[in-house]
């Protein structure tokens, strides 16, 4: 990576919305001064499923799926990381192995904290050490709903529910729809919600049958969010 | 990623063996692509080290050595990527703790990268 296009900290534009927000620019410096920046391109892998915990990442831009693989091979992805987001925490701070691989979907900046210093950093300012609690907090209540999602709801629900979250996430409003801000392929969006590709593909056509999506290129548009809630059987 | 290769003699590996967060690698891993900063020194204590360019493995690095003390200290990208293979025992020295070293001159670890720089 070019040292010019390294990004500190006190200047990242995600900061607000990471674990580091709040942080003043003195321990932002420090983070600066200890990290390591690098580019991943599509496809790179960050960290691998069984491997041991050596630091923090923090993506700087662009997507990472977090991916469990079974025995038989078959890959399940736990969710999508975007900018702001940290990964490795969960194995980092309970001392186990990676439980999941992370791997690029997006051409990615990255942003490694090795482990002795970010204890150090959670140490010295305890607002990071409670946004970091916080995160785990919310991470956990997602892998809740999702879990409850997969035995209480029929594919159609789970589709929809995925759909409204992306856009949630990566939604980009304009002339009346919602651009989704990310591309996944027809197998990835069948791994997050525990079904066949051929499943996905049917419920996709219907969808735009529907009105409630359409499609330009590689790129999803949500039409009718109220209309897709109600798919969803959620209430927000 | 060559120029900061170096040979590690048998008391350095001692210090190293006797380290709490010696690693053992359960599978292969991509531990740097080309052009990438390393993330920590890499000291290979067991196990082999394959050097890449566009994913193909061009040399083995074989237990014993030390990589990217120049590169770290320097922000300097590698110009071959470095797969750690299956089974290798490493120790990995994070920036932090590198930079901490020069402080405090008289520690071992300062002693065993003064040698390399």
């Amino acid at each position: 990576m070019d040292k010019s296009r390294i990004i500190d900290c006190e200047k990242c534009t995600n900061k607000e919305k990471s674990v580091f927000c709040g942080l003043e620019d003195a321990p932002l410096s420090s983070i600066s001064h200890n990290k390591v920046m690098n580019n991943y391109k599509k496809g790179h892998t960050i960290f691998f499923q069984g491997n041991p915990p050596f630091g923090l990442f923090c993506i700087n831009e662009g997507k990472v799926k977090i991916a469990k693989i079974g025995n038989d091979g078959k890959e399940s992805i736990i969710r999508i990381a975007g900018p702001g987001d940290v990964l490795g925490h969960r194995s980092l701070f309970s001392r186990e192995n990676y439980t999941a691989t992370a791997t690029v979907i997006e051409d990615a900046s990255v942003c490694f904290i090795d482990k002795k210093f970010i204890y150090k950093v959670l140490h010295d300012e305890p607002s990071l050490a409670i946004n970091m609690i916080q995160k785990l907090s919310r991470e956990m209540g997602i892998a809740e709903a999702r879990s409850t999602s997969m035995v209480q709801k029929n594919v159609c629900e789970r589709l929809a529910e995925l759909l409204l979250s992306l856009m949630k996430a990566y939604g980009v409003q304009e002339e009346g729809r919602w651009r989704l801000n990310i591309k996944l392929t027809r197998e990835e969006i069948a791994s997050i919600i525990g079904t066949a590709n051929e499943t996905v593909i049917r419920f996709i056509s219907d969808f735009k049958h529907e009105g409630l999506i359409e499609q330009e290129g590689k790129t999803l548009y949500i039409l009718d969010e109220k209309r897709l809630l109600q798919f969803a059987n959620l209430n927000y | 990623m060559k120029k900061s290769l170096n040979k590690l003699q048998p008391e350095d590996l001692s210090f190293f063996q006797s380290r709490e967060d010696l690693l053992t690698i359960p599978t292969d891993m991509d531990f740097l692509y080309e052009k990438q900063i390393p993330h920590a020194v890499l000291a290979l204590l067991q196990g082999e080290i394959q050097l890449t360019k566009k994913s193909k493995p061009k040399e083995s690095i074989p237990s014993g050595h030390i990589l990217g003390i120049h590169h770290i200290l320097n922000d300097l990208p590698v110009s071959m990527g470095c797969k750690i293979l299956k089974g290798s025992k490493i120790v990995l020295i994070g920036k932090f703790e590198l930079l901490e070293a020069f402080r405090f001159t008289d520690s071992k670890l300062y002693q065993l990268i003064k040698k390399f720089l």
